[in-house]
């Protein structure tokens, strides 16, 4: 299992991803958060990428999609616990003008 | 007998489905070939009786059948022979052989499996088993010849697709090189892991002197990234033609790829401008890995690192666009990649990375002979590893720029 959810209170979705942070995962990523059953129409959605060991593009416009789901420039998506070399790719990409990036605190 | 009685009773047509398999029974005892051509013709087969191994292989040429009983013992050709002449013949079409024999050591037990036999039964046999037996083969066969057909429907699909790709990749081609092809300052190794190469590298001169160079990353590969190639270039052609800078083209390439690309797709890239009489070049990067700006020595000098968005993710026309000017006076160099050649991996899975390349300016290669030690470096590096991702690297040499970016006479 590379990708857990985790609903809290019914209002914020927590997906974290494990590994590989590639395509090979795309359909498990888009079902982890269109199936997360929430009792909200916005709710708040975390990425737990503490233990992510790659990313690529492919995983960026994974992260587009979901903004685009969440509701766009309206969206509320925290990107949390990204190691350094996560936290470069999604740097390279301005990525930080879109999310919420949180770094992991060790 | 009884055995072979109560079978002819219970069995089971059911078993073998709608298409009942033709049995080629081999043997040269003519009364065990009467039993057997009896109970299989009343469980609904099609039989034909051959009694000795020539004979069969003949019949087989002949009739066809979908399963072979073999008897081992047969004059003129024995059951092993007959076996391998017949699976010989048969390729890659599954064709069952069951081999029916009396003797029980186990040298010719693993002779009938060896010679192309699919499975044995000892005489004297148990019609029931033989039955089950003939009923399980017919669900391989059928199985496999299933496989056989979606195979072949695969292979015809891939061919077809394989075409078009070619077609449409001769186009792409044409469009993405149709730019300014003569330029001295700069030398570009790409290496695309599919047909299509979801990099595209463009140049091409501006009318009043000067170059405007992009290289663009395209997420995934293949045709997606391809078609979207093709408005990028016919902007990035138009506009250069006009005179227009890397800042507007950036812009317009931003707000078309926007329009067209659906979400989740997009455009790493980084755009190069040069002037006529200058030594110094403009360059916008967005996405793409740091640009590395070497000194004549072979030592980095200077890093660019992304600070514009990727093309194609959100149309801001109030976003600022972040252009560096970069000096390259003195013989210095320009080093620009897509991530593919960071992210190369060896047959251990581990990546080229930063780190690695970085190492490769340590002063020991003049920045002219650089561009071929990167490309070397990363070959090595690779080994025979397949390619991971569509991989470019340019290099611009600072001290031809300027001649470069002459007007054409």
């Amino acid at each position: 299992m590379t990708v857990m959810t985790h609903i809290a209170d019914g209002k914020v979705v927590e997906i974290a991803i494990s590994g590989r942070f590639d395509f090979s995962v795309h359909r498990e990523f888009r079902e982890a958060y269109e199936n997360a059953v929430i009792d909200t129409p916005n709710p708040k959605y975390v990425l737990n990428l503490g233990s992510t060991e790659y990313m690529d593009s492919s995983a960026l416009g994974m992260l587009l999609l979901l903004r685009e789901y969440a509701g766009g420039d309206k969206c509320d998506i925290k990107i949390t616990r990204c190691g350094p070399e996560i936290k470069e790719i999604l740097d390279i990409s301005n990525f930080n003008k879109l999310f919420d990036i949180e770094m992991s605190s060790h | 007998m009884t055995e072979c009685a109560e079978a002819l009773v219970s069995f089971d047509t059911s078993l073998a489905g709608s298409h009942l398999s033709k049995i080629l029974i081999a043997d040269d005892d003519k009364v065990n070939c009467m039993i057997l051509k009896a109970l299989l013709s009343k469980g609904g087969h099609e039989v034909v009786v051959a009694y000795d191994g020539a004979q069969a292989v003949r019949l087989f040429y002949d009739e066809r059948p979908d399963m072979v009983l073999m008897d081992v013992m047969m004059p003129v050709m024995d059951g092993y022979q007959a076996a391998r002449e017949i699976k010989a013949f048969c390729k890659d079409e599954f064709v069952p052989i069951i081999f029916l024999t009396a003797m029980r050591d186990e040298d010719a037990l693993t002779r009938c499996i060896e010679s192309g036999g699919d499975d044995f039964l000892n005489k004297p046999y148990n019609g029931v088993v033989l039955q089950a037996k003939i009923g399980a083969m017919e669900r391989i066969r059928k199985l496999y010849s299933t496989m056989r057909d979606q195979k072949a429907k695969v292979e015809l699909y891939q061919s077809e697709v394989q075409r078009e790709m070619e077609l449409a990749s001769r186009i792409f081609e044409k469009i993405t090189s149709s730019g300014a092809t003569d330029l001295s300052c700069i030398k570009s190794y790409s290496t695309p892991m599919s047909l299509f190469n979801g990099d595209i590298l463009i140049m091409a001169r501006k009318p009043c002197g000067g170059i405007n160079l992009m290289l663009g990353d395209f997420t995934g590969h293949g045709l997606p990234a391809a078609l979207c190639a093709m408005p990028t270039a016919d902007i990035f052609y138009a506009m250069t033609a006009k005179g227009c800078s890397i800042c507007e083209i950036s812009k317009e390439i931003n707000r078309k790829l926007n329009n067209v690309l659906p979400t989740g797709l997009f455009c790493a890239a980084c755009l190069v401008e040069t002037f006529p009489g200058r030594q110094s070049i403009n360059v916008w990067n967005g996405g793409l890995p740091e640009i590395l700006v070497v000194n004549r020595e072979g030592t980095l000098a200077k890093r660019i690192l992304s600070s514009n968005m990727p093309l194609g993710i959100i149309d801001d026309e109030s976003a600022v666009c972040r252009v560096e000017s970069i000096d390259l006076a003195d013989n210095a160099h320009v080093f620009i990649y897509s991530d593919g050649l960071i992210e190369a991996q060896n047959s251990r899975d581990e990546m080229y990375k930063q780190s690695r390349l970085d190492r490769l300016f340590d002063g020991s290669t003049r920045a002219e002979a650089l561009y071929e030690k990167i490309v070397e470096d990363v070959r090595l590096f690779r080994g025979k590893a397949a390619q991971n991702d569509d991989m470019t690297l340019v290099g611009i040499d600072g001290n031809l720029v300027s001649s470069d970016s002459l007007l054409e006479h």
